[in-house]
């Protein structure tokens, strides 16, 4: 076969049908817009408990390579000590996974006496997304938990996370704080001056944002605390994002921006928190 | 039974031992590689597999099964709807077009084809965020670079596991 019988033979039939699926998927996405079809419900579904699996299964191994590491620093101590330090160290860490989560879970309960117009269901982070270009992770409910589209996510300290931007029946994605795609309504220093946090690349890459389309004579400073405005109705009002850490000028000199330390470390984060529901304050 | 007799089941049978391939690859890619960072880039090494079949089984195969791994990708990733279902059956038809008539079928070529298509893929996740975001474009790309170049170890095993499936040399046409 020569190569224009080749090309014409599959190239062009490859590329009718490429651009037929290709239709069919923008069509799809803009139809569901976040809500998971019945494809990738089930591509959710199937992964979900093999994520879960996987994540504990990591979690596993990073629990013995932290063992491995005390065991060779112990290794000049006799046989019989460092087997009762092991085994007391296995029982530590158990303890410690758990204490983590009750002292999560405590300190939620006293964030959350505070605003009890907030209706909260707890999940864990079951996979991070696997592009570089985005920030954002899978956690382990959806639907059925009563968790919907829009959703705002939080830590157990009340700080912004992100927001649900896909659901499936078991599964959510979210997006987080940081991401590029994220924009949200934002107080920000004493004089509460409304702006709003929109991600950026670069900053997105090491754990910061910004808060950009700042009001009128608005005067920011470093350590200005920003919180969420509750405009539009998306977001409980109040909710903490971070401070400002640095005051920037764009470079007609007019604009100001703020770069925001986001409250909650998003690559440490472990379990959040998502509410379901709030009361809108106008 | 006169179902059967109409399905090649060599075919069949190879072309679900890639999708299973397939499959794992994706898992492996969203539940191993987006915790495993290098300099906080992480690896996405899927278009070198569709390169090594494409090249292993022609641009027909190629072509098909790199839209079955871009529609998995679609599924499986935010954003990017449409990028991976046109990127992935190009990768294959190309490599399997150029296999079977201009280059030859040994790991050299296979790792020039792997490691262009790996840095074709990560430019094109890149460029929305400089075109429609503003993004400075020296960062976003040494993250593109970074992530074609975390990703080449994981493409290396890839073309024997394709050899391995193709299960016969091809030979120039």
């Amino acid at each position: 076969m020569k190569l224009k019988q080749y090309v014409s033979k599959y190239g062009v039939r490859l590329a009718i049908v490429i651009v037929i699926v290709a239709l069919i998927t923008l069509a799809v996405t803009n139809v569901l817009n976040g809500r998971a079809g019945l494809l990738k419900n089930a591509d959710g579904a199937l992964k979900s408990p093999v994520q879960k699996a996987a994540t504990a299964l990591l979690d596993w191994v990073e629990g013995i390579y932290g063992y491995l590491y005390e065991y060779d620093r112990l290794v000049e101590e006799n046989e019989h000590l460092r087997a009762e330090n092991a085994e007391l160290r296995e029982a530590n860490r158990n303890y410690s996974e758990l204490e983590a989560e009750n002292e999560r879970l405590r300190t939620l309960f006293g964030w959350a006496q505070k605003r009890t117009d907030l209706v909260l269901e707890s999940a864990k982070i079951v996979a991070w997304d696997a592009s570089n270009y985005t920030s954002a992770f899978t956690i382990g409910k959806g639907e059925r938990s009563g968790i919907a589209l829009g959703d705002c996510v939080v830590t157990e300290y009340g700080a912004l996370v992100g927001q649900v931007i896909e659901l499936g029946s078991d599964w959510a994605t979210i997006r987080t704080i940081i991401d590029v795609d994220m924009d949200v309504g934002a107080l920000v220093g004493e004089d509460r001056y409304a702006g709003v946090i929109t991600g950026e690349f670069s900053l997105m890459k090491q754990g910061l944002t910004r808060i950009t389309y700042l009001s009128s004579g608005a005067h920011i400073f470093q350590r200005d605390e920003v919180l969420t405005s509750g405009k539009g109705g998306s977001f409980p009002a109040g909710l903490l994002i971070g401070e400002v850490s640095t005051v920037m000028t764009e470079s007609g000199g007019q604009v100001t921006y703020g770069i925001v330390t986001p409250t909650c470390d998003v690559s440490r984060l472990s379990q959040v928190f998502i509410i379901k529901d709030f009361e809108i304050v106008e | 039974m006169a179902i059967l007799e109409l399905i090649n089941l060599r075919k069949a049978r190879k072309a679900i031992g890639y999708l299973l391939c397939i499959v794992v690859a994706l898992w492996l890619q969203t539940m191993v590689l987006s915790r495993l960072t290098l300099l906080g880039v992480k690896a996405f090494f899927l278009p070198a597999f569709i390169v090594a079949i494409g090249m292993w089984e022609g641009g027909a195969w190629g072509g098909a099964l790199g839209l079955a791994a871009g529609v998995g990708c679609t599924l499986s990733m935010a954003g990017s709807p449409v990028l991976f279902v046109v990127l992935l059956p190009a990768f294959g038809f190309l490599s399997g077009l150029l296999a079977d008539f201009i280059i030859n079928r040994r790991f050299v070529s296979y790792m020039l084809l792997a490691v262009l298509a790996l840095l074709l893929t990560a430019f094109l996740q890149a460029l929305p965020l400089w075109l429609f975001h503003g993004a400075q474009p020296r960062g976003l790309f040494t993250v593109a670079a970074l992530q074609a170049a975390w990703s080449v170890p994981f493409a290396v095993p890839t073309y024997f596991i394709a050899k391995r499936l193709a299960g016969h040399e091809r030979s120039r046409p």
